[in-house]
């Protein structure tokens, strides 16, 4: 296989607030191969957006990537300087964000904005980019894009809006486009349709995406690849089939009760107990321990790293099979159990 | 072209997905021009200081005389003199050149009250303009310097010396700079500081923090805005950002606190007048006006305090409803829009 175009190993990002150091993201690493689709799945407050504005040298002050390593094509980003990593920002690797209702400024029109980020990274004139900007709106399925460029942005519906920012982000040709809950905002109808135009985009410019969502059902459909994320951690990764197929870490478990499905038992849906832990102060050992239907005594004690559980696939779970057991930094005194805890699946 | 088929102007709805009419396109100024002459009061303001601007502009040819000119007054009679009385207009010689009327009388100097009032007017308009402009320039650039290094030691530094200046009583603290510096034009070593200069300055002063708190407080506001992470992930930089985008945002609210400002500074600069500190005779100035007609407030003659009173009143009145209405008009809806 070839070298992956973005590599991101054991990121490390806090936050120094009042109520002390929060661990956003806690040793990240993931790899994105050219023109795959990585997911990274998880609850609010897991970490997948932070992770994102890591990425793109966004985090603000009182938070810090401050460990690990984020390789773009060999080159570690997080060695540029400001104005270094503004060059990668928009024309190497783009983002779209959660809310399209916000994410436009009011007082410009579409086109002047689309323009603007043209002209940012390519030295060209005020009417070529706004030709370029019709020409991306069309792509993103703008219906009328030439007159509708000169339109502002509280004149475009929600899904139309995302339209307009995904042309943004994809107007100077990224390598790798982040897309953060892009459908959160938007009505079920009309995901479906800015996942298609994505997916056709991706296949056009050959861009590289990264998925966030709290929807696995997204994942499901869109990528090739799952990260699930859980209190700044990755839990689990695995292609997306064997994920689905069998999920082995309890929180994935847990995250694909509650959705509810198409086949299978009408039974209820069964939410995961409790909730995201104050990123402050995690519990000891496990920190889905609390949550967990299989927690012991060794979970309390016991922190697990992510380990492959068999070939192409990785999860953090002392419970896991495949996992084995825990290694010499084990503190826990319940024996470990080795054996898989999720023969409840369905 | 606007074909008015569906929206009502102010929401988009975010369900509407694909057949929205390409036509319906209604600028931001038609937007507010809607909201804004909804109230009565507000177009009110607009119409008084319309007309008091006017004025004031065209104040060279509206005048019926100039404003320094005395005039005689008639055998047996003395100024000042009622509304509607015949003056004489002498040359040096003393002889008679021409008589004429005074539509609103003269003032005890035997000058002509509506044209003192028209150039007063028009002074008074331009010191409490360049006031305003004058604490906005400072005041929205410390204020967007702060704002957007939110909550570092720039940020605490800028508003604390704001927060000092904001202590002062405006018109005490003007008062005092005049009686050190004088009321006059100073010179030092050559360089004339102009006593209008000076007047800007000491009432201005005091109004800087009004603007920095409003700039910092609409700046932080803006740059949580979602646009801003938006335009930051495209490559843009953030001096780009916040010239470009969050300036432009904070524009309504700056405007809504100068027009509102401009109120005060009418009162502030007709005040100083008043006490004689502010412009200096001749020169037409409606606070001196009120001055020296209150040794005559007792003896009948009414049009001398009056007039330049009810103008001062106009203004200042002119200028909060204007300023409330422009508020009214471009807050919520900017609210409404950005929130949800």
């Amino acid at each position: 296989m070839t070298d992956p175009i973005l590599e991101v190993e054991d990121l490390a990002t806090r936050f120094y607030t009042d109520e002390g150091v929060v661990e956003a993201v806690d040793g990240v690493s993931f790899d994105l191969y050219e023109g795959e689709t990585v997911g990274i799945v998880g609850e609010s407050g897991s970490g997948k957006s932070v992770t994102a504005m890591s990425i793109m040298g966004l985090i603000d002050s009182p938070g810090r990537v401050e460990e690990g390593t984020i390789r773009y094509r060999g080159e570690d980003l997080l060695e540029r300087s400001e104005s270094g990593i503004r060059e990668i920002r928009g024309g190497e690797i783009s983002m779209i964000f959660q809310d399209p209702m916000t994410s436009l400024n009011p007082v410009y029109t579409v086109g002047e904005q689309i323009s603007r980020v043209i002209r940012q990274h390519r030295d060209v004139s005020q009417s070529e980019a706004r030709a370029r900007a019709v020409e991306l709106m069309g792509d993103v399925g703008i219906p009328e894009a030439e007159s509708r460029v000169d339109n502002y942005p509280h004149q475009f519906s929600g899904g139309m809006r995302q339209r307009a920012l995904i042309a943004m982000a994809i107007s100077c040709e990224p390598e790798i486009l982040i897309a953060d809950e892009p459908t959160t905002a938007l009505d079920v109808t009309i995901e479906a349709q800015i996942f298609d135009v994505l997916e056709e985009l991706q296949e056009t410019y050959g861009m590289s995406v990264i998925l966030i969502t709290h929807d696995l059902g997204v994942v499901a459909g869109t990528a090739e690849r799952v990260n699930v994320m859980y209190a700044g951690r990755i839990v689990e990764r695995a292609d997306v089939d064997a994920l689905f197929e069998n999920p082995r870490h309890p929180y994935t478990r847990g995250l694909m009760r509650s959705i509810p499905r198409l086949h299978g038992s009408a039974d209820r849906l069964e939410p995961i107990a409790g909730s995201v832990p104050n990123p402050a102060a995690l519990p000891s050992g496990c920190s889905f321990h609390p949550r967990c239907p299989h927690a012991t005594e060794l979970c309390r004690g016991y922190d697990p790293e992510l380990r492959e559980v068999e070939p192409g696939r990785e999860a953090a779970c002392v419970h896991a099979r495949g996992y084995g057991g825990p290694d010499e930094r084990a503190t826990g005194s319940g024996e470990p159990v080795a054996a898989d805890g999720g023969d409840d699946d369905e | 072209m606007a074909t008015d088929t569906d929206t009502t102007g102010t929401e988009a709805d975010p369900s509407y997905e694909s057949g929205e009419p390409p036509g319906t396109h209604r600028s931001q100024l038609e937007m507010f021009w809607r909201e804004f002459r909804r109230n009565p009061l507000s177009l009110a303001g607009g119409v008084i200081i319309a007309s008091l601007v006017l004025v004031a502009v065209f104040a060279p040819w509206l005048a019926p005389f100039d404003p320094t000119t005395q005039f005689n007054a008639p055998e047996g009679e003395h100024n000042p003199l009622a509304p509607g009385s015949t003056v004489i207009e002498e040359n040096d010689n003393g002889e008679v050149i021409a008589r004429h009327e005074a539509l609103l009388g003269t003032d005890k100097f035997g000058r002509d009250v509506l044209s003192r009032l028209i150039f007063g007017l028009r002074t008074l308009l331009t010191v409490s303009l360049s006031v305003v402009l004058f604490s906005m320039a400072i005041g929205v650039t410390a204020g967007a310097v702060a704002g957007y290094h939110g909550d570092t030691w720039i940020d605490e530094g800028i508003m604390r010396f704001m927060d000092v200046l904001f202590s002062f009583p405006s018109l005490v603290l003007a008062i005092a700079a005049l009686g050190v510096l004088g009321v006059g034009s100073t010179e030092y070593a050559g360089f004339v500081l102009p006593n209008l200069v000076k007047i800007i300055v000491v009432i201005g002063i005091v109004y800087i923090p009004s603007f920095a708190r409003v700039m910092r407080g609409a700046v932080l506001k803006e740059m949580e805005e979602d646009y801003v992470d938006a335009a930051q992930s495209l490559g843009a930089s953030d001096a780009h950002i916040l010239v470009r985008d969050v300036s432009v945002n904070t524009v309504p609210t700056v405007v809504v606190q100068g027009t509102l400002y401009m109120g005060t500074a009418v009162l502030a600069s007709a005040a100083l007048s008043f006490l004689g500190l502010g412009i200096q005779p001749p020169r037409a100035s409606l606070g001196l006006m009120l001055s020296n007609a209150r040794s005559f407030l007792y003896s009948g003659e009414w049009w001398y305090s009056v007039f330049p009173g009810v103008v001062i009143v106009l203004a200042i009145l002119g200028f909060n409803l204007l300023g409330d209405g422009l508020r009214d008009a471009l807050d919520p809806r900017y609210d409404s829009e950005v929130s949800e």
